[in-house]
C-alpha cells in the first residue's frame, strides 16, 4: 500500500510570457497568488527519516523565499509556470527527501495548474 | 433608585420613538416587503508593486451586489449577462496588467483598498443609470482569506 501526502504553499509571484507565445494579454506583467502542492510518496516499509509534515517546510524554505514577491522572468527563463514547477521539482529531488518526493503541482489560477511529476513515479503508478 | 427612571425612559422612547411608522423602510419591512440583491464574481490576475515596494501578484474575485426590485415581466433584478458584461467591463481594465503603469494609479499607491474603490466608482456610474437599482457593494478579494468590502451604505456582516 501506498500514501501520498501533499503539503501546499503560497507563493506571491509577478510574471510575463514572451509575446511570440501568447496572447497579448499574457504578454503583459501580470501577477498571480501560485499554490504549491508538493506531493510524497510514502510506501509501506519504507521509513522517511525524521518525518513529521513540517519537515517538508525546510527543504522548500529556500526557493519559496527566493521567488516570493519577485519577478518570476528575472529568475526563469520564459516565467512560465511550468518552468517554475520544473525548477521547484528539481530542487526538491536533489533534497535528502528526493527519492520520496513524487509530484509538484503549481496551481496559477482556478483554470490553469502545472504539474511536475517524477518520470519514476509515473512508471510506478 | 434609577431603575424605575430607566423604565419610565424606555417607555417614552417606545411611545415617541423615531422608528415608529414614521421611517417608511420600518414601516414596508414590518409590513412583510422583502428587499432582494443579486451578485456576480469575476476573476482578475494582476500584479503591483505595493508602498513598501514589494513585488505582489494576485489572482483577484471582484464581487458586485446590486439591488432592487424584481421586475415583473422577468422575474428578474437584471438579467445575468447584463450583469456580467457590467462587471467584466470593469474588471478586464486590470486583468493581466501590472497595475502600478496605469493611468488610475500615476498619483497614487496600489492597494487592494484603492483597487476597490476605483472598481466601485466605475460600476456604481454604469448600475446608477438603471432605474431603482442600486450598487450595493463591491467585495475585492485578494485571496481567499482577505478583502475588501466597498459600499456607500455598507452594513454590519451577519450573513457570513
Amino acid at each position: 500500500m501506498k500514501i501520498h501526502v501533499t503539503r501546499s504553499y503560497k507563493l506571491n509571484v509577478a510574471h510575463f510570457i514572451p509575446e511570440d507565445y501568447v496572447s497579448p494579454e499574457q504578454a503583459t506583467l501580470h501577477g498571480h497568488e501560485w499554490k504549491v502542492a508538493v506531493t510524497l510518496e510514502k510506501s509501506k516499509g519504507v521509513a522517511i527519516p525524521n518525518w513529521d509534515v513540517h519537515y517538508l517546510d525546510q527543504f522548500l524554505k529556500d526557493p519559496l523565499n527566493k521567488f516570493q514577491n519577485c519577478i518570476l522572468n528575472d529568475h526563469l527563463p520564459h516565467g512560465t509556470g511550468e518552468v517554475l514547477a520544473q525548477s521547484l521539482l528539481e530542487h526538491l529531488k536533489q533534497t535528502a527527501l528526493g527519492p520520496h518526493i513524487m509530484a509538484v503541482q503549481l496551481i496559477e489560477t482556478r483554470k490553469n495548474r502545472f504539474q511536475g511529476v517524477f518520470a519514476n513515479s509515473l512508471d510506478k503508478t | 433608585m434609577l431603575l424605575p427612571l430607566r423604565f419610565i425612559f424606555c417607555l417614552f422612547a417606545w411611545t415617541f420613538g423615531p422608528n415608529q411608522v414614521t421611517d417608511p423602510s420600518m414601516k414596508s419591512l414590518s409590513q412583510g416587503a422583502v428587499q432582494t440583491r443579486i451578485a456576480r464574481r469575476v476573476y482578475l490576475s494582476a500584479a503591483y508593486r505595493d508602498a513598501r515596494n514589494l513585488m505582489k501578484g494576485h489572482n483577484f474575485v471582484l464581487e458586485a451586489s446590486v439591488r432592487g426590485p424584481i421586475d415583473p415581466g422577468s422575474g428578474m433584478i437584471l438579467s445575468i449577462q447584463e450583469l456580467d458584461a457590467m462587471v467584466k467591463s470593469v474588471a478586464h481594465k486590470y486583468d493581466h496588467q501590472f497595475l502600478n503603469e496605469l493611468s488610475e494609479f500615476q498619483n497614487s499607491p496600489v492597494s487592494t483598498e484603492l483597487l476597490a474603490q476605483t472598481c466601485f466608482h466605475q460600476l456604481n456610474e454604469k448600475i446608477s443609470q438603471l432605474p431603482g437599482l442600486t450598487l450595493d457593494k463591491i467585495r475585492l478579494f485578494e485571496s481567499d482569506d482577505y478583502w475588501v468590502d466597498v459600499g456607500l451604505h455598507l452594513m454590519p456582516e451577519i450573513d457570513t
